[in-house]
């Protein structure tokens, strides 16, 4: 246990020293091969590098690989994989916009790991398909849906998560918070005999590189993640949920990202690409602070929700997405005590 | 004129409610649904994935009816305020 320990100690700061001296890299690297986009909410537009999702793919693959290597825990290798091949298809998106359909249809191909991992190697419990659901005893087994689970929840976590990139610090904040349910329910689990400490361990890379980008990407941004970085972060997250059995405590973390697919989806009723849209839902006064545009037929977003009548600067916004996100992971953990405390007591 | 926080309180409101529906439709799915046996037959199955739709159409409809509510809201009062 000790030795599992300091392995995860050594990949998480291998992790964190990636990601930080990767990310210092891009910040000098991108602006030099003109890799910048405007960041529209400061005054004077400036110059923002983008994206700086490879920094974060090789922190979480190359400590998670260490951590296979040395432990030989499949659920770090899983990880690995799942973050480089949808890391790789968000670097496509960066380099070559990926159409609303393209997008998600390739991300599929994001949860194959994890089922041929298990598929072909089940001993290795990279997942395990009882799902156990909040105040039952018994957890449900579903081996058959657990697997069309997987390929769909992978896919849908990316894309949400990269929905929610909308602000500086926004999207870094919301996976750092949305983690701490996450963590919260891999100890108790731990503690309840129901997981294998492995599943703990390569846990903790992936926060370390989350935690290390944020500190370039938290407001005002010295790099924007692109949707790389973005996507590698949501199929981390999403992997971490399913190698960790923490499914629906996972979902209600980042109800504010999924509730802003929802409600983007549901008003223009199709899949579509951000960049595609012709009405705006906000906009940026001159003071560089943002209200809602008033247009009935722009989608409806949570930063619109947020806005509403009242202008209100980026940092404002981003901080109050966090806080919802606060909010939701505390009802997450919640639901974890109400999954793996309250049924132990009956 | 909304108060700064007025809508994060709203969208509080809908998240509490999105996480009761979770685990209230958890309940009545792994609950009531799953173990249903009323004709022992595929019969059964059938009911079963009828009475899950169901269920999900009630959620959906839900969350787009407190969408609705809450832009139809703003969109009022940012048509107050332009007056």
């Amino acid at each position: 246990m000790l030795n599992l320990a300091l392995e995860t100690l050594l990949a998480l700061i291998i992790s964190v020293a990636i990601c930080l001296v990767g990310t210092r890299f891009l910040i000098t690297y991108l602006p030099k091969k003109k890799m910048t986009v405007m960041d529209y909410h400061k005054e004077g537009k400036p110059p923002i590098p983008r994206p700086g999702g490879p920094a974060i793919i090789a922190a979480i693959v190359v400590s998670e690989l260490i951590l296979f290597a040395v432990t030989g825990s499949f659920a770090a290798l899983g990880l690995a994989l799942v973050t480089l091949l949808s890391g790789v298809i968000g670097i496509v998106d960066d380099l070559k916009t990926l159409g609303g359909i393209e997008k998600p249809a390739l991300l599929i191909l994001g949860g194959l790991p994890l089922v041929a991992l298990q598929y072909f190697f089940p001993q290795s419990m990279v997942y395990n398909h009882h799902l156990y659901l909040p105040l039952f005893t018994v957890p449900t087994n579903v081996p058959i849906i657990y697997i069309l689970l997987i390929i769909v929840a992978i896919p849908v976590v990316t894309n949400t998560i990269n929905t929610i990139d909308v602000l500086n610090g926004v999207v870094t904040g919301t996976i750092l918070i949305a983690s701490i349910p996450l963590g919260f329910t891999l100890i108790l689990r731990y503690l309840v005999g129901k997981e294998n400490p492995y599943a703990l361990a390569a846990f903790f890379p992936f926060v370390g590189a989350t935690l290390a980008f944020y500190y370039y990407h938290k407001y005002p941004s010295k790099i924007f993640p692109g949707d790389s970085g973005a996507m590698a972060l949501g199929a981390a997250y999403g992997t971490m949920a399913i190698i960790g059995g923490a499914e629906v405590v996972a979902v209600i973390a980042i109800l504010p990202a999924i509730m802003n697919s929802f409600f983007f989806l549901s008003s223009v009723k199709r899949l579509v690409e951000h960049r595609q849209i012709k009405s705006q839902p906000v906009k940026v006064l001159d003071d560089n602070t943002m209200i809602a545009t008033g247009d009935p037929s722009a989608p409806v977003t949570l930063m619109r929700l947020l806005v509403g009548t009242k202008a209100k600067s980026e940092k404002v916004i981003g901080r109050q997405i966090l806080e919802l996100t606060a909010y939701t992971s505390l009802l997450a953990c919640i639901t974890a005590i109400l999954t793996w405390v309250l049924p132990l007591a009956r | 004129m909304q108060d700064e926080r007025d809508s994060l309180r709203t969208l509080i409101g809908i998240f509490t409610a999105a996480w009761l529906l979770v685990l209230f439709g958890t309940v009545i799915i792994f609950e009531f649904i799953v173990p249903l046996d009323l004709f022992h037959s595929f019969l059964d199955s059938v009911v079963k994935g009828v009475l899950g739709l169901i269920l999900v159409a009630v959620w959906l409809y839900l969350f787009v009816e407190m969408r609705n509510h809450m832009v139809n809201t703003q969109l009022r009062l940012e048509k107050k305020i332009s007056n």
